[in-house]
């Protein structure tokens, strides 16, 4: 399912604290591969790779401006991510009220 | 990526009680349970390490949620864990860990989704 992969990809792209980092820092404005890459302590190719799994993810866009790849924040994926968590949390949030409220209802409210 | 959600409930009963009724046929139908008109809860449980419990519920016939549990540890009234599919209406689906712990003597249910 395309919705599925779309979140695994957004998922395991979050799943680094470095990619985390790189999506932090390009919240404050675009920045090429190699101002990325020195904050983070990494390679030029570590950040390619970093980024390559941001941008498939659309989390990250890039662009080939003259020797060197800008980056900057890509659309969307994040809100759907968090749509999605705050979905799955109240299913069970309310799965586990009516639980406890069936549990207490029918235990006397002793135990 | 794991999604590490936790929920905390105080729960005035033993939890022999609570780890009970999580455990039978109406709690757990319960649990699964909305007070919406029509809402479908089938559910059936082979409650052991290695069981299944399979659930299929959601507004309509046509619009059905599923989670398949499999049983990895049942410890009464302490703890349970179930390794589990998702799947939605829609054909997506994911997989998670979900762990069910309860405390005493505050009677605390901690519920877990990793």
């Amino acid at each position: 399912m395309q919705y599925r992969s779309t979140l695994d990809g957004t998922f395991f792209a979050l799943s680094d604290p470095t990619r985390r980092g790189i999506l932090e820092r390009l919240g404050g404005g675009p920045a090429t591969i190699s101002e990325l890459a020195t904050p983070f302590g990494l390679t030029i190719n570590g950040v390619k790779k970093h980024v390559g799994i941001l941008e498939r993810a659309d989390l990250v866009v890039t662009e080939k401006v003259g020797r060197a790849r800008h980056c900057r924040l890509g659309s969307g994926s994040l809100a759907e991510a968090t749509a999605w968590i705050e979905g799955h949390r109240e299913a069970w949030e309310s799965r586990l009220d009516r639980f406890e409220r069936y549990v207490e209802r029918t235990s006397g409210g002793g135990g | 990526m794991s999604l590490d959600l936790r929920f905390e409930r105080l729960i005035a009963a033993a939890p022999e009680r609570v780890f009970d009724a999580f455990t039978d046929p109406v709690g757990q139908r319960e649990f699964y349970g909305q007070d919406a008109a029509g809402w479908i809860v089938d559910s059936r449980c082979d409650l052991r390490v290695g069981g299944v419990w399979s659930l299929s519920f959601g507004p309509s016939p046509d619009e059905l949620y599923h989670h398949r549990h499999v049983f990895e540890v049942i410890d009464r009234p302490r703890r349970i864990l179930i390794a589990s599919i998702e799947t939605r209406p829609d054909g997506s689906s994911f997989e998670t860990t979900l762990e069910f712990t309860l405390s005493r003597p505050r009677r605390r249910l901690t519920w877990s989704t990793t």
